[in-house]
């Protein structure tokens, strides 16, 4: 798991959707909310969520912090 | 034209997809890709079709098309071509092509792993009905690993939505592509370093779109606009504003020349089509160029080699409804038209693509493909077919497929619209036909026995021996719509003794004898009867869909007798029979039948939660169609049962009431017991307890007169239940002619009563119990709670107490009179209570007195009494010591 500094940096690395989506969950916002304004059905949500994750995973291991 | 193009950005989504389909036993395997047209759903989809599961599993890719959704399981044609004569397989059959039926019917196991399938379905949106369907059963039945494709925004059939609504699949909605991944994947497919800030350019002009990006540098790298100086590749172009996607597609296809855009025109009207085919309405050299320029798919597996469009937005772009559009259509169908195909598909196909083509309408051609549609069990299509082949002048002919299609979903009123216009049309042997189908329709849907016995009297001739087995057979079922077992006994076993050429009079003579043994008691009988009922099902595809109807009355005809194993095993097998099947050629209408008899089962054992939740459900699709009307019937007044069982008035009545409308046939007195039973409950559930009584006793007098014993036993049961002591005598009497194992149980119970004996009272229950019924196993406890009081044994008091609790929480809380009286303290006589029960739901003295069937001077008369008894000073009071305050 990334830390905050370079989590955010790393963020920008990501498909706009899925930087949107863990922003959001960072914000302890809602996952009703968080599906509305990333335009994903509600029950998609939880891989969503995964697929983020991953994707986060895979640009920090890429590029770890210097 | 660049050929390669790999698969970038996406192994985070391989992974889970790759996760899911590894998914255990408790689960479905698979996953839904979800995402905007050209976001490379199907690409991820193929990979992951291609890499999941055992090396040597067998995988299908199957494709939704706008144009094969017309057609019944359109999209599996490669898969089961050949089908049997049995309409109700047609699923199984597909299902048997996609995983394989080994020779004792175990599917898809095979020792060495390769038993595993992996179906990948694209595009599953575009799926027609009965092949969602299919998706659906292989996906809730685990047969195999599905990865689907659904365009976001889209509306796909019920049974593809209800895989993800339902949870089944996990949901995986597919992003555009990022600028890194966009930029990675240019370099990867020229082969060099891309400038950053061109890539950045593309990635904000295509919005990371996959499709949109082949399709541009495809043509930016032909025009030269996109170039490699010094080693980095640039782009020239200018645009301004990006195009949508569609107009985008629609600009390149335009630019295309007109023998490729030919060849994407007659795939938009159909496809797939074979080559052979394409070849006759379009330049086949110009096909090579369509493939060429990544706008067409072959398949060369096939022979001849199948084409596809490459992308459905290219078939969207082109469609329309332009007089070019519809002669090509014609072209087309006219070309099919000279192959020789056996597949129905085919010429449902045809018959479409002609309704919307340049050519005359064609009556031959459409009645034909109305049937294909009945054979593919598409029973809306047949009937859009069959009123097209009516516009078309096809005239009787299709006028009778019509109402063929229409009896299938039970659609009773509309059929008989149809059938009285053509009685009035017709004459001679024709109308000797019309007769017979609209008695069926009469007698078996509509209910309507008189009508039904006035065609046959009036319009099949003495003399006409083939019309005249059938019209017997009608008799016979007439005989048992209007009560009378014995005749119907008589008149179906004369027919099925002669084994009639004529597969409907056997099958409505089995069902005659099914339904009116069980009425008599012979239930020994029913089994080998419903049996050669099944065996005739599996091969005259004429009575096919015939079958669920008699599973229905087969698990029915158990009930009055209490051979309730019997009648459970009869719903498990159909159930495994018909789990592919959709009734009445609807998925949810198959659902709402299989919740209906999974509810006469919970009914019959007392689960009475679980009754009324299945019968609700089996409502789900009443207000979708005008079918299912017998079905309907019975989810109400079982409905109305368990409610009045569980004590609940309001619902109980409300459940009751519309039933007295829709019995409009005076002589239909074939269902009147199992009315009564419910009437009786609603009643028993507002206190009306001696009224519940006195229906339960005059239903069995009219069973009795018309000789239906084991009704007559269910009913006093219940009248013994609700506390008649008088019932013991006919009851011992019944025992004897009626098998099974309620007769005994009642009659013990009914004897027990009346001798006021608490240990036979409870040896009753344990009869009760030990087949099933609950609800009167735990009447007879609280039955004898009451008179072991009386004897003034505690102990044993307190031991039928117990039991009654136990059997009140197993029936999910009956709250029945006798459950009532025996667990809450009695401050009144069970008349007082009665009354003052009425009195609570807001009744005048008047109205309690019509209601009773008493002067309103003795209602006044028990209520004082009962005032006095309790030192009550008004009504209210009343009412609320008898509710315990």
């Amino acid at each position: 798991m990334p830390t905050d500094k370079p989590r955010t940096k790393y963020l920008r690395r990501l498909p706009l959707p899925y930087a949107t989506a863990l922003r959001l969950r960072d914000a302890g916002i809602a996952d009703e909310v968080i599906a509305e304004r990333v335009g994903v059905d509600l029950d998609a949500l939880a891989t969503f969520m995964r697929v983020a994750e991953a994707k986060l995973a895979a640009v920090a291991f890429e590029q770890p912090p210097t | 034209m660049i050929r390669q193009w790999p698969l970038v950005g996406r192994s985070e989504e391989l992974a889970v997809i790759a996760e899911a389909t590894r998914a255990g036993a408790e689960r479905a395997r698979g996953i839904v890709l979800s995402g905007s047209a050209g976001v490379g759903k199907t690409r991820v989809a193929r990979d992951a079709v291609a890499g999941c599961g055992p090396r040597n599993a067998r995988r299908h890719w199957i494709i939704g098309t706008a144009s094969a959704r017309s057609v019944p399981l359109g999209a599996f044609a490669d898969i089961a071509s050949d089908f049997g004569p049995d309409p109700l397989r047609r699923v199984r059959e597909v299902i048997d092509g996609l995983i394989g039926t080994s020779r004792d019917g175990a599917r898809g196991e095979r020792s060495d792993g390769g038993g595993e399938v992996i179906v990948g379905v694209d595009d599953a949106h575009l799926l027609d009905d009965l092949s969602a369907f299919t998706v659906h059963q292989l996906v809730t039945r685990r047969l195999a690993t599905v990865i689907l494709t659904i365009r976001s925004g889209e509306q796909p059939p019920d049974a593809i939505t209800a895989i993800c609504k339902d949870h089944h699949l996990p949901n995986l909605e597919l992003q555009p592509l990022s600028l890194p991944e966009i930029k990675d994947l240019v370099e990867h497919v020229l082969g060099g370093p891309v400038h950053s800030l061109c890539a950045r350019r593309l990635w904000q002009y295509t919005e990371g779109n996959a499709l949109y990006l082949r399709h541009l540098l495809d043509d930016e790298v032909n025009a030269g606009r996109m170039a490699q100086r010094s080693g980095v590749w640039l782009w020239d172009g200018q645009p301004r504003l990006s195009p949508t996607l569609a107009e985008f597609v629609e600009t390149r296809i335009a630019r295309a020349p007109r023998p490729v855009r030919d060849v994407l025109d007659a795939l938009a009207v159909t496809e797939p089509l074979d080559t052979d085919v394409l070849a006759a309405v379009a330049d086949p050299d110009a096909l090579v160029e369509a493939e060429s320029l990544g706008l067409v798919r072959i398949d060369s597996r096939a022979r001849p080699a199948t084409v596809r469009l490459a992308h459905p937005m290219l078939g969207e772009v082109r469609r329309t409804n332009s007089l070019r559009m519809r002669r090509l259509r014609g072209r087309i169908a006219t070309e099919l038209a000279r192959r020789s195909e056996t597949d129905p598909r085919e010429l449902v196909r045809r018959a479409v693509l002609t309704v919307d083509s340049d050519l005359a309408p064609d009556p031959e051609l459409l009645n034909a493909a109305t049937w294909a549609a009945m054979q593919l069990l598409d029973l809306t299509l047949a009937e859009t077919l069959a009123e097209r082949a009516v516009t078309a002048g096809s005239g009787i002919e299709a006028k009778l497929t019509h109402v063929m299609a229409l009896t299938w979903q039970e659609r009773g009123q509309d059929a008989e619209a149809v059938l009285a216009e053509l009685a009035d049309q017709t004459s001679g042997p024709l109308r000797v036909q019309i007769a017979l189908l609209r008695a069926l329709n009469f007698a078996v849907i509509l209910g309507q026995t008189t009508s039904a016995e006035r065609e046959l009297d009036e319009e099949v001739p003495a003399e006409d021996d083939a019309a005249q087995v059938l019209a017997s057979a009608l008799r016979a079922l007439i005989d048992v719509v209007r009560g009378h077992a014995g005749s119907a006994v008589e008149r179906a076993s004369t027919i099925l003794a002669g084994t009639p050429a004529n597969d409907l009079a056997q099958m409505l003579s089995i069902f005659a004898l099914v339904q009116a043994l069980g009425e008599l008691g012979r239930i020994d009988e029913v089994e080998s009867v419903a049996n050669s009922g099944y065996r005739l099902a599996d091969r005259s595809a004429e009575v096919s869909h015939l079958r669920v109807p008699l599973a229905f009355l087969h698990a029915y005809a158990y009930r009055p007798a209490g051979a309730l194993t019997q009648s459970d095993a009869t719903i498990a097998s159909i159930r495994r029979d018909t789990l592919d099947v959709p009734f009445e050629g609807s998925w949810h209408v198959a659902e709402s039948w299989h919740a209906f008899v999974a509810g006469l089962s919970a009914m019959n054992r007392g689960s009475l939660a679980e009754a009324q939740r299945l019968c609700q459900e089996s409502l789900a699709d009443v207000g979708s169609d005008h079918g299912g009307r017998m079905r309907k019937r019975f989810a109400r007044l079982w409905l109305a049962t368990v409610a009045g069982m569980a004590g609940e008035a309001a619902d109980a009545r409300r459940e009751f009431t519309p039933i007295q409308r829709w019995d409009a046939d005076p002589d239909a007195r074939g269902w009147h017991a199992e009315r009564s039973i419910a009437q009786a409950w609603v009643c028993a559930a507002e206190g009306a307890v001696s009224q519940a009584v006195s229906i339960t006793r005059d239903a069995a007098n009219q069973e009795r007169r018309l000789g239906r014993p084991a009704w007559e036993v269910l009913l006093l049961q219940t009248a013994t239940q609700f506390g008649d002591h008088t019932t013991a005598p006919r009851l011992v009497e019944l025992a004897d002619q009626v098998q099974g194992p309620r007769a005994p149980a009642a009659a013990a119970h009914a004897a027990a009563l009346a001798a006021g004996s608490g240990d036979e009272l409870v040896g009753a229950s344990g009869q009760y119990e030990a087949f099933g019924d609950r609800v009167a196993a735990a009447d007879a406890a609280a039955q004898a709670v009451l008179a072991y009081r009386r004897a003034g044994l505690r102990g044993a008091a307190m031991n039928a107490s117990a039991t009654i609790q136990r059997l009140a929480t197993e029936c999910q809380g009956a709250q029945t009179p006798a459950l009532r009286a025996a667990t809450t303290p009695q401050k009144f006589t069970d008349r007082q209570r009665e009354i003052i029960s009425l009195a609570a739901q807001g009744l005048s003295n008047q109205e309690i007195a019509d209601r009773l069937a008493m002067s309103k001077r003795s209602v006044e008369g028990h209520l004082f009494r009962a005032s006095q008894r309790v030192a009550a000073n008004t009504r209210e009071q009343l009412i609320s010591i008898l509710h315990g305050g």
